[in-house]
């Protein structure tokens, strides 16, 4: 026990600064993400095709392919055609890319959902679509979304120990390079563990936060 | 000139017409209301007013704007028509007072201050003077339809339109809709009424209208409509309405 505490205090500062790359990933991926999803969800909801089409086709290949696969191509892949980049770099790329089709589907079906009511009240007032959408749409929409959208940050988080096959030296990573040294495989990988579990733990409380809040606007 | 102009309107939802020619000319000051069994054609007639649906066919001129082709209107008429929905609609994310100057700020990009003072007469006006700071959810569904008219009086519409605005409520929150509009009839605003209330009708509208299978099938002062009917049709539906003897 005595070396697995110590084997612990010891990596603690890298296991530590691998959990700062994951929440890093995990910020950036849903911060650009959830941008450019919005765009897409505006595309879908167009009432051009042109717009329309090539939204939907995005969505559909960055759902209905593995991320990890997505992760490959991006760094492995990309090479090939001269576009080389840092891991960090490719792996904020295709989180990013990931999370924007599911934030797309998030953000179109809650904009969807909000009563038609709205959109008609809103055009005998005389407002034009862009300001129907800003004004009483999309805050509507927004309460909504919440609940999912912590959800697929929750999971981006976990999804982020998959950058470690791209060289990110992120927590995963870190336990991984760790136990190659020790051979304190378990130990490593529960302490590893343990730290999604926090961050998750940490996150799912934001989240109820901001339910509740949404919540209480509505009265 | 006429604040409604209608010529041979006709609406279809795919195969089914619902609208199948419907004449109407409302003089400014005017108060209709249009009755008729469910599936009559009367709320389309007046979401086709309202720019709310476009129309398969016809001419319509309301509020001065002409309308061609099959866009809906709605936005185009500005605010110069005002609507008042049976389900009420209002803007749930925003108080009494924001519903009511929501247009006027960001439509017509009035001074916010200027149209709050405006907002709290009109709310006071349809006696909620005290809620300008509730939630559509604390109020209760007679306040809410109120609040909704206010909304539509703060644009100065030329005409209002009021889509069955009491079908909705408990029997018990009619009454206080009803004065509203009453009280709207007694300072000539040109008004559309799509009701149930036929005592209202008689009371309140200066011509009543009756419709059925997509067509107006007889119109004439209220009066005189609810007592005696020239067609048989028209006095079947009253019948039923428990209006006349059958």
């Amino acid at each position: 026990m005595d070396t697995g505490l110590d084997l612990l205090r010891q990596s603690a500062p890298l296991l530590l600064k691998g959990a700062g790359y994951t929440v890093l990933l995990s910020v950036i991926g849903m911060g650009i993400g959830v941008v450019l999803g919005f765009g897409l969800a505006l595309m879908r909801l167009s009432r051009s095709p042109l717009l329309r089409w090539p939204a939907a086709v995005y969505v559909s290949a960055f759902r209905g392919t593995p991320l990890l696969v997505q992760l490959f191509l991006i760094y492995y892949g990309l090479p090939q055609f001269g576009v080389e980049m840092p891991a960090l770099a490719a792996a904020g790329i295709g989180f990013s890319l990931n999370v924007a089709a599911y934030s797309c589907e998030i953000l179109r079906s809650a904009i969807d959902a909000v009563d038609k009511g709205q959109w008609e009240a809103a055009s005998v007032l005389g407002m034009s679509r862009g300001q129907t959408l800003r004004r009483v749409i999309l805050p509507q929409a927004a309460r909504t979304a919440v609940a999912p959208l912590s959800n697929s940050f929750i999971g981006l988080v976990k999804d982020t120990s998959l950058a470690a096959t791209i060289q990110v030296p992120e927590l995963f990573r870190q336990a991984q390079l760790i136990t190659a040294r020790t051979y304190e495989i378990f130990t490593m990988y529960l302490a590893a563990a343990a730290i999604y579990w926090i961050l998750s733990t940490v996150l799912a409380a934001v989240q109820g936060r901001l339910e509740r809040r949404a919540a209480e606007g509505r009265r | 000139m006429s604040a409604i102009d209608a010529r041979g309107l006709r609406k279809s939802f795919g195969e089914t017409p619902v609208l199948a020619g419907v004449d109407l000319t409302v003089t400014p000051g005017e108060v209709v209301a249009i009755i008729g069994p469910s599936g009559s054609g009367k709320s389309t007639l007046l979401r086709c007013l309202a720019g709310l649906e476009p129309l398969t066919g016809g001419d319509l001129t309301i509020a001065g704007v002409t309308v061609g082709g099959k866009i809906p209107l709605a936005r185009a008429l500005n605010g110069r028509v005002g609507f008042v929905f049976q389900s009420f609609n209002l803007f749930p994310h925003r108080t009494a007072l924001e519903n009511v100057i929501e247009g006027p700020v960001v439509v017509r990009k009035e001074d916010p201050a200027k149209a709050s003072a405006r907002g709290l007469a009109l709310l006071e006006k349809v006696g909620l003077g005290g809620r300008a700071d509730a939630y559509p959810a604390a109020l209760s569904g007679g306040q809410q339809q109120r609040c909704a008219i206010a909304r539509a009086l703060a644009m100065d519409p030329e005409v209002i339109l009021f889509d069955e605005p009491t079908s909705a409520l408990d029997p018990e929150l009619v009454g206080e809709v009803l004065a509203v509009i009453r009280d709207l009839a007694v300072e000539k605003r040109t008004m559309v009424i799509v009701t149930h209330q036929m005592d209202f009708a008689r009371d309140v509208a200066d011509r009543t209208i009756f419709m059925d299978g997509g067509v107006i099938v007889e119109q004439g002062p209220s009066r005189q409509l609810l007592a005696s009917p020239r067609e048989e049709r028209t006095r079947k539906f009253l019948a039923r309405s428990g209006v006349l003897q059958p």
